[in-house]
């Protein structure tokens, strides 16, 4: 008899990101998030914030996957890294300047708030190392991550 | 003189998000004030939550009052609750005051009562005096305890009929609790709005005369609700008066103080009213039938929320993502046994079940910004179950698969309304849920490794 396996937590559910409705093709299912998010009229109206900026945040929501997944023990294709850096930098100067976003996403982890420099960057550093080095020339880099609290610490 | 009064007060509205506390007990009090202490009152109306819609107002400041008073009279008139500033009926590029009624909505134009109509109704008034009381306030803010509720502030006019320069005429004089651009705030510990609990305390004072003169009320009103506006509550409230009296009006003695309970305050009228679904916030989006649904979801999520120590709103709230998720599962279902072997079939497939999905996205996103944690997570148990509609199918991949990319847009809606409010919470709630992988693609192909966009480990 087999087993059935444990649940695991939607995160880390690969076959939302490699959906095989789209040939199992991560680039292809986040064109199809980015065409979908910026066809959907009502959003801006719950979060005005996206109103002009919806792929922005899309990226953005694809980084902070990449990282959780890495975190997990897991991969996931970094699409945030094939467009400009300026798409995504909003969020990781969130995360580095604004206390209670950082609080929030230290909680997002289960880590504390002085591991998100170090860590966020040696996982940067593992999805450009496994082969997407192509798609990072023009987007962040590791070392973003760091405050300069962070860079005095790893002096 | 026959003394007349008029008093509104507006707690409950059927937009829930805008209640506030006391208004209802504000208006009764007054009220009450009036009709224990005088015995001869001519016109007398209390007005208070769902008794008080646009219409009533209307008719309540119609004929029949116009009728009741006679030459020389004195009206009071008091209104407790929300004020809001929007584009001016007759002057699109000017500002004006409306007074938010039970059944006002974000179309404050045609739902509100403007200024100017409450001065075209006590022009029709032959009383020589009219004393209007105001709490409220017309910052275009809302917030806590406030009364102001959120729209244009009088910057974005190029000009702006306010309480105090539309009502301020010979004959009227308005005393309102807050300055325009302040918020009026309630007072929890008072249970009153803070200028209604001094304008209350100030009417019933021992005077030690039969003739007091009612501007002389004003100036301890001022200084008391100032007063305990910055020292308790750290808030700037100025009450204001404007307007002209001819002659000396003097008040009624008030020998019997009102005080009463926020809890005793009860319509039985319309109860039908109070039994419909209205939205909590109206939002003004393209489409009409979208922003109906999204509304709608807006009212009964927060509704849900604010009664969530009963376990019966949970359930209501649960059946309704059932609801939609069964919905989603027959659409799906009669798609498969139709165009199962249909390639050619899919992208169309796929769009009707998008929209299917259309209604568990907006719950979902509704209940991310406007939702309880306890219902985030109820949604995101019910947004695991659309996996299980592709348990033992066998076809064209592409179909069976297609439930799991409305899996990953309810991730990235949530996902980038969270980000975008910076509140990362429900996306963490629905990420930490747990489904069960029976794929077996839990360890990928080799080729995956090689290609771009598919699996690296």
């Amino acid at each position: 008899m087999v087993e059935t396996p444990p649940p695991i937590p939607i995160v880390q559910y690969r076959d939302i990101y490699y959906c095989d409705a789209l040939g199992g093709n991560s680039p292809k299912v986040n064109d199809h998030l980015r065409q979908f998010l910026s066809s959907v009229s009502w959003l801006p109206a719950l979060a005005p914030k996206l109103e002009g900026q919806v792929i922005d945040f899309q990226l953005q929501t694809n980084l902070l996957l990449v990282l959780l997944t890495i975190h997990n023990g897991e991969s996931l294709w970094s699409d945030f890294a094939r467009f400009y850096a300026q798409r995504v930098l909003p969020l990781v100067n969130k995360i580095k300047y604004k206390p209670e976003f950082r609080k929030q996403v230290a909680n997002l982890f289960n880590i504390k708030e002085n591991q998100i420099g170090p860590l966020f960057k040696g996982y940067l550093a593992q999805v450009a190392e496994r082969g997407l080095g192509n798609y990072f020339w023009d987007s962040i880099s590791p070392d973003d991550f760091l405050t300069g609290e962070d860079k005095k610490t790893l002096k | 003189m026959k003394h007349h009064i008029l008093a509104i007060g507006i707690s409950k509205h059927q937009n829930a998000a805008a209640n506030l506390s006391y208004a209802a007990k504000d208006a009764s009090e007054f009220f009450e004030l009036f009709n224990l202490n005088i015995g001869d009152i001519g016109y007398k109306k209390l007005l208070i939550d769902s008794e008080a819609t646009l219409g009533q107002i209307r008719a309540a400041l119609g004929l029949e009052l116009q009728q009741a008073i006679a030459r020389g009279d004195a009206f009071f008139f008091f209104y407790s609750g929300h004020g809001v500033i929007a584009n001016d009926l007759h002057d699109e590029a000017s500002g004006s005051h409306y007074l938010v009624p039970f059944d006002g909505t974000f179309d404050y134009v045609n739902t509100c009562i403007p200024v100017s109509y409450l001065k075209e109704s006590f022009n029709k008034l032959k009383s020589g005096a009219n004393l209007v009381f105001i709490d409220s306030c017309f910052s275009g803010a809302a917030s806590k305890n406030s009364k102001g509720y959120p729209g244009p502030r009088k910057k974005e006019f190029k000009g702006l009929k306010t309480i105090s320069n539309t009502l301020s005429g010979v004959g009227n004089l308005t005393i309102t609790a807050s300055k325009d651009d302040e918020e009026a705030i309630e007072d929890s510990e008072f249970k009153n709005g803070l200028f209604t609990y001094y304008l209350l305390k100030e009417l019933d004072r021992d005077k030690g005369t039969q003739n007091f003169p009612v501007l002389d009320i004003f100036t301890p009103i001022c200084e008391q609700v100032i007063k305990r506006a910055k020292e308790k509550y750290n808030h700037t409230q100025t009450p204001t008066l404007n307007g002209q009296l001819e002659g000396t009006i003097t008040l009624p003695t008030f020998r019997k103080p009102v005080r009463i309970s926020p809890q005793i305050i009860q319509v039985s009228h319309s109860p039908e009213l109070l039994e419909a679904a209205f939205p909590s916030i109206i939002l003004e989006i393209d489409d009409k039938t979208q922003e109906k649904l999204l509304n709608d979801l807006i009212d009964l999520v927060a509704r849900g929320r604010d009664q969530q120590t009963t376990s019966a709103a949970l359930i209501s709230f649960e059946r309704i993502c059932y609801k939609s998720l069964k919905a989603l599962r027959t659409d799906w279902e009669r798609i498969f046994v139709e165009n199962g072997d249909d390639i050619s079939k899919i992208p169309g497939s796929a769009a009707k079940l998008e929209g299917t999905a259309s209604q568990l996205l907006m719950i979902g996103a509704v209940v991310s910004v406007f939702g309880s944690e306890t219902q985030m997570k109820i949604y995101s148990e019910a947004v695991v179950d659309i996996w299980q509609f592709t348990q033992g199918r066998s076809g064209l991949v592409a179909l069976i698969t297609v439930p799991e990319i409305i899996l990953a847009e309810i991730v990235y809606v949530i996902g980038i309304i969270s980000m975008a409010r910076e509140n990362l919470r429900p996306w963490q709630i629905l990420l930490q849920t747990p489904i069960y992988n029976l794929h077996g693609r839990d360890t990928p192909p080799d080729t995956y490794s090689t290609v771009p966009g598919h699996l690296l480990l």
